[in-house]
């Protein structure tokens, strides 16, 4: 079964109002069902209660009538004198005459001792023994309207009796005379009326002895076996009281009946010698009911199909129809048709809910339209900016290019150079120590001072023009460093000598510490060693005027370092950042009062960096510096062939 | 909520409402009382009366007892129908006397009443002296201004001659006298109440107990500063009940409650003066 939440908009309103209204219509027709049930019982109780009474008031008068006529004949005039002269003639033309309009059952007449004088019946008289002990009592001068019972096998019947003494003048008692009315048949019919519909049963010791005639009856013979007697309400109506039943009972045949149990006593009587059930048929009423309720159901579920038919008419007209509509624009819209717009009639919220869908349509598309002009602009523009960054980008290769060309061509000329000017330099150190050895003979001592100047100068620029081709040849990438098996120690040894000469001609101490455990042979460029500790050293010697020079080889994990620690005038802290680099001392004052090309520490750097090392320095002005050179130790396998 | 689930509840109110039509109902289970006992008693009028007017509380003492009063008999033949078994007691207005106390009757006297002259509520005479109830009774009397009334003929209501209430009177007013020719003779006391209640000028005489419980619209007329409340020893009367040895069983429970503390009360309550007090 398909989930109610995913029903259409228009089925899921439609069968909402179909159950609202059939459960509206159900609700009316349970209440009008309860109410015609309320109704039918509450007719069929009057119409007992009606019945009851006229019942009463019946029985009643047909006592009193009776009563009345035996009044009557107790003071026909003659009737006493011709009962105490036993004349039976006279007493039958008083009496038998009235008989018939009086519809009594039975007349008897009797003197003093009881003697019947007349019996209307038969010569014998069908109640003699029921009749004689109220005989008996009349005869006391007890004169009563009683109802008796008789019982004769398994039939019962009630008597009413209406007894009279009569007396003469001088009240001396003569006689009596009972008139006789039989409960029976017959007589619940003109209690009834003779009406069909209602149903009168004489029940005596629980026994039905009479029972009036009706249509149900004719057609079915056993009719008083059709009902049960309610014994609680006979016994109630015994009692005196008239007991209604207040549930509706049903005959064999089905017939819907509502009953009452009526005391039935004498005039006389304190008690109640029988008891009639009263039975009305409420098939009408019911039959009027059912009609009732088939007449209202039909117009309830005509009316709730037609109120259904112009709710959901009005509905899709109304509701679904434009929500629909507006569905099928927006799925439109979702597919691209942004000029779709939707046409909804009324200014309800389904017609403001159209006009907002509508100023969003509007909106869609005007951004839309803006999007793609504004995509079109911005291509423009990636393909401008792509041919710049172009460009720009082959510029910059360009310049790179000329630029490490230049640099390399600056390096190769400036080792061209620096070859080309060291040759002549030599020849004039050369000559200039021939002539200072005097070996082209004597000269005075000015041109001897002169030739030391020359000396000198020539030597210092050799130095120089040594140290910016050895920077050359680094920078131009034609410094090569060979790796081979060095003794470190010897290395150590050989620079303290190299070295110790210039401690003695400043007046400096030179100490030398080696870290013995250091390998026997290790791999190295030794003149490169060599190259980086002399430079080292001879600053050393160069910035200190007193104290000493100490030099330092020791092992530190898989590296080994040379430390040269001198007590020279130290290195301003500004000028720590810039020592290592070309033509850099740390002012002009230093080179004229120390000397040197400034390319010393920038030479020690690469090639300590050549060789995958570093180089560190501390210093403390004043008081002296420390150059830490720091290169990885890679011992020589024992079988390898040593240099030094 | 689900579809089906509405369908549901749809049924269940249309199954609810089917159950609302009518439908035989069920037969309620028959019980069954037990049969009544009516005790037939008549005789004296004034006893019967004062009986039926105390019938109501000794059934409602004794459940299961009917007491019918018939009217009319007379002492005599009240004990003759006790005898012969055409009436279970005798009401009594005089003890049983001797030829009937050897026919087995026993009788129990429960009260006394008095014999009460009694005249329409308007004739507006409340005292007379005896000779003139006996001029009335007798006739030579016939118009109430003739005793201090205003100007209205006097019709004269009597019993029948062997009621105890006439005797009472004979032997207190008018001895062997005829009583008026113009006498109407009644035949109960009720009658009498009733006609002297409704007809003016009336006056008669009837058992006061029975006129209390009647609530009779009568006057009881003082004679020689003798009324109810103090009666000539003339005009008092035995009220007791008769029965058949042999049927005592049957029948104490009504003599038993006349002469209870309960039977008494009720006795009292409508003017019967109690037994003891003769």
């Amino acid at each position: 079964m398909k989930r109610f939440a995913d029903l259409s908009l228009s089925i899921k309103l439609n069968l909402i109002i179909m159950l609202a209204l059939g459960l509206l219509a159900m609700a009316i027709l349970g209440v009008e069902v309860v109410a015609s049930n309320s109704l039918t019982s509450e007719l069929g109780q009057s119409r007992i209660e009606q019945e009851t009474l006229l019942i009463e008031q019946r029985l009643a008068e047909i006592q009193q009538s009776l009563n009345t006529a035996a009044n009557l004949f107790r003071n026909t005039p003659g009737l006493v004198t011709a009962v105490d002269a036993a004349d039976l003639d006279a007493i039958r033309s008083l009496t038998l005459g009235a008989v018939p309009s009086l519809q009594v059952d039975d007349f008897d007449v009797f003197d003093e001792n009881g003697t019947r004088l007349l019996d209307s019946v038969t010569s014998t008289s069908p109640y003699e023994s029921e009749e004689a002990p109220i005989i008996a009592q009349t005869l006391l001068g007890i004169q009563r309207t009683t109802l008796i019972k008789q019982v004769s096998g398994d039939t019962h019947t009630v008597l009413l009796i209406s007894a009279r003494p009569l007396r003469n003048n001088d009240g001396t008692q003569v006689g009596g005379f009972v008139l006789v009315q039989v409960l029976d048949d017959e007589f619940l019919n003109g209690l009834n009326f003779g009406r069909a519909g209602v149903e009168l049963s004489l029940i005596v010791d629980n026994q039905i002895a009479a029972q009036s005639s009706s249509q149900e009856t004719d057609s079915s013979p056993n009719e008083g076996q059709v009902f049960t007697l309610q014994q609680a309400l006979v016994d109630t109506a015994l009692a005196g009281t008239v007991a209604i039943n207040p549930q509706t009972i049903f005959s064999q045949a089905g017939i819907s009946h509502t009953e009452a149990y009526l005391p039935v006593r004498g005039l006389d009587d304190r008690s109640s010698t029988a008891v009639l059930a009263v039975r009305v048929n409420t098939q009408q009423i019911v039959a009027f009911q059912r009609a009732l309720l088939a007449n209202s159901t039909v117009t309830i579920v005509v009316l709730a199909v037609g109120i259904i038919g112009l709710i959901v008419l009005l509905v899709r007209s109304n509701i679904t129809q434009r929500i629909s509509a507006l569905q099928q624009t927006s799925a439109r819209l979702a597919q691209g048709q942004y000029d779709e717009r939707v046409t909804l009639r009324g200014e309800d919220e389904i017609g403001q809910l159209g006009q907002a869908f509508n100023n969003m349509a509007n909106d869609i598309q005007k951004r839309q339209s803006d999007l793609e002009s504004l995509n079109q602009s911005l291509d423009q523009i990636v393909v401008e900016r792509t041919a710049e960054l172009k460009t720009a980008r082959d510029e910059a290769v360009t310049a790179q290019w000329l630029a490490t060309e230049s640099s390399r061509l600056k390096s190769e000329f400036l080792a061209t150079m620096s070859h080309e000017l060291r040759t002549p330099l030599n020849a004039m150190i050369g000559f200039t120590g021939i002539l200072l050895m005097g070996m082209r003979g004597e000269i005075d001592e000015d041109a001897h001072h002169m030739i030391e100047r020359i000396e000198a100068n020539s030597k210092r620029l050799l130095g120089l023009i040594n140290d910016v081709l050895d920077l050359a040849k680094i920078e131009a990438g034609r410094m090569e460093v060979v790796e081979m098996p060095i003794a470190p120690r010897a290395l150590v040894k050989a620079w303290q000598n190299q070295m110790s000469v210039l401690g003695t001609q400043n007046g400096l101490g030179f100490e030398v510490e080696f870290d013995e455990t250091l390998p026997e042979r290790i791999l190295g460029d030794e003149a490169r060693l060599s190259q980086i500790t002399t430079n080292l050293l001879s600053n050393a010697f160069k910035f200190t005027r007193q104290g000493s020079v100490r030099l330092i080889v020791k092992r530190s994990n898989d590296q080994w370092i040379i430390q040269v620690t001198d007590t020279g005038v130290g290195i301003p802290p500004h000028a720590i950042n810039y020592i290592f680099d070309e033509f850099r001392q740390v002012d002009g004052t230093y080179s004229r009062a120390y000397g040197g090309t400034g390319l010393g520490l920038a030479i020690v750097r690469k090639l300590a960096r050549t060789m995958y090392g570093t180089v560190q320095v501390q210093s403390d002005l004043g008081v002296g510096s420390v150059f830490t050179v720091t290169l990885p130790l890679k011992p020589v396998n024992e079988a390898q062939p040593t240099l030094a | 909520m689900k579809f089906s689930a509405l369908i549901i509840v749809l049924i269940s109110l249309l199954t609810a409402l089917v159950a609302c039509a009518p439908q035989p109902a069920p037969t309620p289970t028959p019980t069954s009382a037990p049969p009544a006992i009516t005790l037939q008693i008549s005789g004296s009028g004034s006893t019967s009366a004062i009986l039926t007017a105390v019938a109501d509380e000794f059934e409602a003492a004794n459940p299961g007892y009917i007491l019918e009063v018939l009217p009319g008999s007379g002492t005599g033949g009240g004990v003759t129908g006790t005898i012969e078994g055409t009436l279970d007691l005798a009401a009594l207005s005089r003890p049983a006397n001797a030829s009937e106390t050897e026919q087995g009757i026993v009788s129990v006297q429960f009260g006394t009443s008095s014999t009460a002259i009694i005249t329409h509520s308007e004739v507006g005479v409340s005292e007379l002296t005896s000779e003139q109830v006996s001029g009335i009774l007798t006739g030579s009397i016939t118009n109430w201004s003739e005793v201090g009334g205003g100007d209205l003929p006097i019709t004269l209501y009597i019993r029948e001659p062997e009621e105890g209430n006439t005797g009472d009177i004979r032997d207190t007013y008018i001895g062997e006298a005829e009583f008026a020719a113009t006498a109407v003779v009644m035949t109960s006391q009720t009658d009498m109440q009733n006609v002297v209640s409704s007809v003016a000028g009336a006056f008669g005489y009837a058992t006061w107990a029975t006129v209390v419980a009647n609530n009779a619209n009568v006057t009881n007329v003082i004679v020689d500063g003798l009324g109810v409340e103090n009666p000539p020893e003339t005009m008092t009367a035995y009220m007791g009940v008769g029965y058949l040895s042999t049927r005592a069983s049957e029948v104490l429970p009504l003599v038993d409650w006349l002469v209870s503390e309960d039977g008494q009360a009720a006795l009292q309550a409508i003017g019967v003066r109690p037994a003891a007090s003769e």
